[in-house]
């Protein structure tokens, strides 16, 4: 049972990435194949910068004789990768699955559904904490060597670290889902815990970092600090020095806790999932109607859906959160900034604001699942007396709605806090604005070729679908692909004010050519679907 | 009213609907049945420009399906087999949605909602979001978004699934005013009975072909619609 499970789930997840829900087979192995090279190069990436920033200091710290602080500090940040990667499909992934009631009403202890669910869920972790640790192992070997039962122990840690990170994604779920379950607006209920568990998170993250590096300094402390960070501690000397003790410590850390929640969460499960808020019924009372014109409406009707889902708004636009919180960061710390920009060459600091603007700007995929996300309602828009493109406009309007007034304060940020001539502030407000048109018409197109309509959970789609990997590692691709253009070709050719003069045609340019598609080639796609 | 000529779809290489010629006038309420996987539902997407067609032409008040969507739309209502609207958007909401995309002035559209909602007794959950809807709620959501902006022919793909006793009375009587009124119906049902009473004409349909059409006195004669049918799909 809990095997056929399993199989439904894994193989719902592996669909999300990989199949689309229209087209022939043919075009299916297409879509999969170009996924496939996707995720790897940006595995690969992720995985090198990872083993670089490793490879600075596998050395010193065996020279320092601190191995299990090397293997500690990899294991805390893959942690952290699994957890930020993990938490925000948690809730909808264990409680909000569509087919909750299917399976409810089949023979099925509730327990094996939770499992198969949250074994989904591990699997995730494992890739996620594969990524980081791999090249942790391998620059270790490389620098300085494993011994056989370090070898053993880094082996064994790394099967069971994703439990620990699971026990906390699934334990911050249950809360989630049981106090959200008891109100009525579940999404900013959502919001502002999944904000609050964030911060929590981010605070006990650093504090963590900094006990560490107490310990490391004074040596003579470890005891007395150690009952807080025992299980990266033990993940450490475990990996570091193959020590017994370490593992079975780390083990049980890792298992009990596991054990406990799952237990508490399969006691639980029945009546969160089915559990409906008691509150009063929303009298409706007769007022005049405001009146709009269609392509208003469905603009209406786009930010209403966009407004409603909590992990559409967290996942979908964690571009301009952050967008915010580097704005805020930026006028905080704008004297450190502005003497470290200082001493750049001519028209690289605002070349920078640009470039990390436009990056976040590429994170925001709030088109990019937003066809897919009509999944059984796409009968309505189709039956609609409106055209394609003006349905596919309002998807556009939605994301520039959504990200363009933060890119735009952004910008304002970046130019009240740093010194750069009238030309560049220009630049600094149009290339960024640009980027999110570009990123906003980009995921409407990418959704029209590889739409998901047969979802288990709309996070799914928002997270994990082909749209919205491709749109956000091709916007990723593009500013990367401009930026190695000059670095590599046109560095003495051409300075960098000019290049960016260059780089805001080019993406105007791409921006006119994709929404002259949506009106013609796109239209007609949408048509097929 | 809607006109279907030699309308053909295939699925690969499975025909879903062949050859298949219809006509409804004004003020005829028109039956569709068939098994399930007749081709039903395939022949009513066609008809509503939601599903491309391989080969014939739908008119509908004389236009064109294929080269003229958009006029098509916007005389007619859709009512799918599956109520599935906007979970997002609130009743009134979703009903002012549908108004806005059919240019319904503030006037009548205040006074549609008003008399549909009152009239299937929705009125009091108008402000409720879709999501916390009944099966039935949601189909009758779906039968007044269909009404409020006065088409002139309305398609419906099992439109009495889900409804309870009293709503289906309400209906079967709007259908009837629609058509007295100069409009056109045409839906599918397994309710034979339904279909029986309700009809002027029916139309059977079996592996995508029909196989009888004509008033219904003409294609039941002196059996019941019911052994007709059953005879039809032995045969």
């Amino acid at each position: 049972m809990l095997k056929a499970l399993l199989r439904t789930q894994l193989s719902s997840v592996l669909a999300s990435l990989t199949r689309s829900s229209k087209g022939t087979q043919n075009t299916s192995r297409v879509s999969t194949g170009i996924v496939l090279v996707i995720i790897l190069i940006g595995v690969g990436l992720i995985a090198f910068a990872c083993g670089m920033m490793f490879d600075m200091l596998a050395a010193p710290l065996h020279e320092a004789g601190l191995d299990w602080f090397y293997f500690a500090i990899g294991a805390l940040s893959a942690f952290a990768l699994s957890f930020i990667g993990s938490v925000f499909t948690a809730q909808q992934q264990l409680f909000n699955a569509r087919d909750n009631e299917l399976l409810l009403a089949m023979p099925i202890p509730p327990r094996l559904i939770l499992g198969s669910r949250m074994a989904t869920l591990l699997v995730l972790n494992y890739a996620l904490e594969l990524v980081m640790l791999i090249p942790v192992g391998i620059v270790w070997g490389m620098n300085v060597g494993f011994s056989a039962t370090g070898l053993v122990g880094f082996v064994v840690c790394l099967i069971l670290l994703p439990l620990l990170v699971l026990t906390f994604t699934c334990l911050i779920a249950w809360i989630l889902a049981a106090v959200s379950s008891r109100m009525r607006n579940k999404t900013i209920i959502t919001m502002a815990l999944y904000l609050i568990f964030l911060a929590a998170y981010f605070y006990i993250y650093m504090n963590f970092s900094n006990l560490l590096n107490e310990l490391v300094a004074n040596g003579a402390a470890l005891a007395g600090g150690m009952s807080a960070v025992y299980p990266i501690y033990a993940f450490g000397q475990a990996a570091a020095a193959g020590d017994l003790l370490a593992m079975g410590g780390f083990a049980l850390c890792c298992i009990i806790p596991f054990a406990i929640v799952y237990v508490i969460l399969s006691a639980g499960f029945l009546s969160v999932t089915t559990r409906r808020p008691a509150a009063k019924k929303l009298v409706y009372r007769e007022r005049r109607l405001a009146v709009s014109s269609a392509s208003s409406a469905l603009f209406k009707k786009e930010l209403a859906h966009f407004g409603s889902n909590g992990m559409y708004i967290l996942n979908a636009s964690m571009g301009s959160i952050l967008t915010i919180a580097a704005a805020v960061a930026l006028i905080i710390y704008r004297d450190t900034v502005s003497a470290v920009l200082t001493l750049l060459p001519e028209g690289w600091t605002s070349a920078l604001m640009v470039m990390a603007l436009c990056f976040l700007c590429g994170t925001d995929v709030i088109s990019a699942p937003s066809i897919s996300l009509e999944g059984k309602t796409l009968w309505l828009l189709k039956s609609l007396p409106v055209t394609p493109r003006v349905i596919l406009m309002s998807k556009v309007k939605t994301h520039v709605a959504v990200a363009l007034p933060v890119t735009l304060i952004a910008s304002v940020c970046c130019i009240l806090a740093l010194t750069m001539t009238p030309l560049e502030c220009a630049l600094v407000i149009v290339i960024p604005a640009l980027m999110t048109l570009f990123g906003a018409l980009l995921g409407v197109v990418v959704n029209l070729r590889f739409p998901k309509f047969d979802y288990i959970n709309e996070t799914a789609v928002i997270k994990n679908s082909m749209a919205v990997m491709i749109t956000m590692f091709a916007s990723w691709g593009v500013l990367a692909a401009l930026v190695a253009l000059y670095v590599v070709l046109l560095d003495n050719v051409i300075g960098m004010v000019p290049y960016m003069c260059i780089c805001a045609v080019a993406l105007a340019a791409a921006c006119a050519a994709m929404y002259l598609y949506l009106g013609r080639g796109g239209a007609k796609r949408f048509a097929q679907l | 009213m809607l006109r279907i000529e030699h309308l053909t779809k295939t699925y690969g290489s499975k025909k879903a609907v062949d050859d298949l010629t219809l006509h409804i006038e004004p003020g005829q309420i028109y039956g569709f049945i068939g098994h399930n996987g007749a081709g039903k539902t395939t022949t009513i997407k066609a008809c509503c420009g939601i599903m491309s067609f391989d080969e014939g032409e739908i008119y509908i008040d004389g236009k064109s399906v294929k080269t003229q969507p958009l006029e098509c739309k916007r005389v007619l209502s859709y009512i799918p087999d599956n109520p599935d609207l906007y979970d997002f958007l609130s009743g009134i909401k979703y009903l002012n949605f549908i108004c806005d995309i059919f240019s319904v002035p503030q006037a009548e559209r205040q006074e549609r909602i008003h008399r549909y909602a009152d009239l299937f007794e929705l009125t009091g959950d108008l402000a409720e979001p879709i999501s916390a809807y009944s099966h039935g709620m949601k189909q009758k959501l779906a039968i007044i978004s269909a009404l409020v902006h006065s088409p002139k022919l309305i398609i419906m793909d099992e439109p009495f699934v889900g409804l309870d006793p009293v709503a289906t009375h309400k209906l079967k009587g709007i259908m009837r005013e629609h058509c007295d009124a100069g409009g056109a119906i045409f839906f599918s049902t397994h309710v034979l009975e339904v279909a029986e009473k309700l009809c002027d004409m029916v139309a059977i349909i079996k592996g995508g072909k029909l196989i009888k059409a004509g008033t219904m006195d003409e294609v039941r004669g002196d059996d019941s619609l019911e052994d007709v049918f059953l005879e039809l799909e032995e045969e």
